[in-house]
């Protein structure tokens, strides 16, 4: 009870606080001669902001950079040992192959699955078109972890004998087949790929709404002055009604892009990293609760910063473009 | 005008609950001196695990007349890093694992340096249990429960009606199996999933192996490092213990399924009709993951036999044992230097030996406590067994007992790797320093 007050008071106190200091900063700042008031003014209203990024992000973003030249105490300076050993590990440099693979496919994967939805529901009644929409778009809801449990009973194994209670396994059975231990099978990165299905099934949904929309806006003249002119309708889809929707194709692929950069809970709840499946998130979390090697840890994560860093350049100058052309 | 009130009210809510936060914080923490309250913090979880913890818990206080809270959490390995880097360290915490309290010597009071009853604990202590919590000479933790890790279990009627017999060799325990084969039966049930931590079972099953083919003194080198996994010794036990899991039709399904299938439920098919299985080697602790019925009937449904010696190798019984350890955060609390007396004396922890599953690291228990046969048999056999050795994992650095053990156990077992390649990659990924 003491505590929950106490918490109350905290909040009361934290958001009063803000409130009170943009108050008190604003009125001093109004205090000024004109022309100075103009000057200062915007940075007292994004200073605070500042400050809190430098405090919580980039302070922090630094202290780990430091950290990954120093052994796992962060007492001794080891220079770049903790890279030097880490990629010459061949499990460290195996996650980073999934890692690839998990950037290529699961995006593009997302994209085309939501083009396809978006494109095909776009045929149907306004009231078919909503349901289709609203079940592609529910498993958006569902955190990672809990639709990698529900995934766990679809690829589930049992020996062959018993009742196969997957999903997969009992169709496969079903038609013929031997039980398969799907998330054990590496072959051709199977695992991994049964793995990135979860992502592209959690994601489609959010594709489907921004290229839909997208396809929506594309001008009916073009699409028709394209069939006057004798096109085909796959030959308008890809050559009118895409290229007209291309920026929002890149936004989503980008998104996306960046939320598979950091991917660990799908592979924490269905294999841990083991079967050839792991990625780095997985690899850092591994590193620093399990074996407390902070530096190694340390290490891995600048290596994913410096990975995200060409993806953000590229987005923002993306955006950039946007803005102007608006 | 409005601008001024709003300036006003805000001022005086932030003014006002400042002041108040700040009582009430005062408030909670001061109370000091000699009513001072002791907070135990631990890995031991489960309902109804927690429930017989806390009755202990609350005998102990009424005992020694503190205060004592026992804090649980599932995550306690990170949890207890972080508090005590953290400032915020309970004034005892029990480790599962000894390798990681002695990794945090440095923030824990060694029982030489106090005057909670380390010489009186250690004589009632099963031997050798201490020396898993020393280093430099100090000893930094004791044992407050065990659980046997080198039994057997069996389901009772159906072994019985089939005629099999306990086996008293480890080539007995292969004839007993190729029996079991030859009846068109499954004989072993063996799960090694386990969440994050899979592959741990597997791990106790080579110890005991070690154990059992090179010996105590080889198994110690073995946990220091100082024998290698790919020595002949290693090789020669995991060999031994691949004749049992991995031969043809011993476990149904073969690796893939062992690696697949979750430890507790595996267990559970021995008691399914017709058997599942005939046998399965786990801890005292499995029997809380029978199914309800035999776990009501125990002595009459579940039998237990210690893992047999290996002909040609050690010669006696070992027995490979885990436990949780209590150690000293805060020795600048009396009360709490008084509570860990008591925690690590024979005298702690009735309610959950009369519950059975765990026992007490002490020879002194009196065992017609324990609540039914199977348990009084287990606790015999340790006590006569020659040698006691704690969980090797346990003792390793993270990186192999947490990590690469498991793992390469997983892929041996999985058949994705072989023996000599997962050996190898142990050894390579033990620490340097």
């Amino acid at each position: 009870m003491l505590k929950a007050i106490n918490a109350l008071l905290a909040v009361l106190a934290g958001v009063g606080g803000g409130f009170a200091l943009y108050l008190i900063l604003n009125w001093l700042v109004e205090r000024l001669p004109g022309r100075w008031e103009d000057r200062i003014k915007p940075y007292i209203f994004i200073g605070p902001a500042i400050v809190f990024v430098t405090i919580f992000l980039v302070y922090p973003a630094l202290r780990t950079a430091y950290l990954s030249f120093f052994d796992d105490g962060g007492e001794e300076f080891v220079g770049m040992a903790n890279y030097v050993d880490l990629l010459g590990e061949s499990s460290f440099l195996n996650a980073l192959f999934n890692n690839v693979l998990w950037l290529i496919v699961v995006p593009a994967g997302v994209v085309i699955a939501g083009l396809i939805v978006a494109v095909l529901a776009d045929q149907l009644s306004t009231r078919g078109e909503n349901a289709v929409k609203s079940f592609i778009f529910l498993p958006m809801a569902i955190s990672f972890v809990g639709a990698s449990t529900i995934w766990r009973f679809v690829y589930a194994f049992e020996p062959e004998g018993r009742a196969q209670i997957g999903l997969l396994n009992a169709v496969w059975t079903f038609f013929g087949g031997d039980p398969v231990a799907w998330v054990q099978n590496d072959a051709f990165r199977l695992n991994s790929f049964l793995l990135m299905v979860i992502m592209i099934w959690l994601q489609t949904g959010f594709a489907m709404v921004l290229l839909s929309a997208a396809i929506k806006n594309v001008p009916t003249e073009t699409v028709e002055a394209a069939r006057i002119d004798g096109a085909s309708e796959v030959q308008i889809f890809f050559q009118v009604v895409v290229p007209q929707i291309w920026s929002t194709v890149i936004t989503v692929f980008v998104t996306v892009l960046i939320l598979t950069l950091k991917i660990f809970d799908i592979i924490y709840v269905m294999t841990g990293g083991r079967f050839n499946t792991d990625v780095i998130g997985n690899r850092f979390i591994t590193e620093l609760i399990k074996f407390g090697r902070d530096g190694r840890a340390s290490a891995i994560v600048v290596m994913l910063l410096i990975a995200v860093i060409p993806v953000m350049i590229y987005q923002v100058r993306q955006f950039r473009q946007m803005e102007a052309t608006r | 005008m409005r601008s001024r009130n709003t300036l006003r009210l805000g001022a005086l809510v932030f003014a006002g609950s400042l002041v108040l936060s700040g009582c009430l914080g005062a408030e909670e923490g001061g109370d000091g001196g000699e009513n001072q309250s002791v907070t135990i913090f631990g890995g031991i979880t489960g309902t109804e695990e927690v429930k017989l913890v806390k009755e202990a818990v609350a005998e102990m206080s009424e005992a020694t007349g503190v205060d004592v809270k026992y804090e649980p959490s599932r995550d306690f390995t990170t949890l207890i890093r972080s508090k005590v880097r953290g400032g915020d360290a309970p004034d005892i915490a029990l480790y599962p694992q000894p390798g990681l309290l002695l990794d945090m010597s440095s923030d824990i009071t060694p029982l030489d340096d106090v005057d909670a009853g380390l010489d009186a604990a250690s004589e009632t202590l099963i031997p050798g249990f201490l020396d898993s919590a020393s280093k430099d000479g100090k000893v930094y933790g004791a044992p407050i429960d065990q659980a046997p890790k080198s039994l057997v279990w069996y389901p009772k009627q159906a072994f019985q009606q089939a005629g099999y017999e306990e086996p008293t060799t480890h080539q007995e325990l292969l004839d007993l199996t190729d029996q079991i084969k030859q009846d068109g039966e499954a004989p072993w049930c063996i799960g090694l999933e386990s969440g994050p931590d899979t592959g741990w079972p597997a791990t106790d099953w080579l110890e005991d192996y070690v154990l059992r083919t090179a010996g105590p003194d080889a198994y110690d080198q073995w946990v220091d490092g100082e024998l290698a996994f790919s020595s002949p010794e290693v090789k020669e036990a995991a060999e031994a213990m691949g004749d049992v899991m991995l031969a043809e039709g011993n476990v149904q399904g073969g690796g893939q399924a062992i690696v697949n299938a979750p430890f507790g439920e595996s267990s559970e098919r021995m008691f399914e009709d017709p058997p599942g299985c005939f046998l399965h080697r786990q801890a005292s602790f499995i029997t809380s993951f029978f199914p309800e019925k035999v776990q009501e009937n125990l002595d009459e449904e579940a039998g237990v036999f210690v893992l047999p010696p290996v002909e040609d190798g050690f010669d006696g019984t070992p027995i490979l044992g885990s436990g949780n350890f209590a150690a000293l955060l805060n020795s600048e609390n009396e009360n709490a230097v008084k509570v860990m007396e008591y925690l690590i004396s024979d005298k702690f922890g009735t309610p959950r030996y009369e519950a059975g599953g765990i026992l007490s690291p002490h020879t002194t228990f009196d065992t017609s406590k324990y609540p039914d046969e199977v348990t009084k048999q287990i606790a015999e056999q340790v006590n006569e067994a020659d040698v006691f050795r704690f969980d090797g994992s346990d003792l390793m650095p993270a990186e192999v007992g947490t990590g690469s053990f498991w793992t390469g156990m997983v892929d041996w077992i999985g058949g994705r790797k072989d023996l000599d390649t997962v050996l190898t990659e142990i050894d390579e990924s033990w620490p340097s320093s």
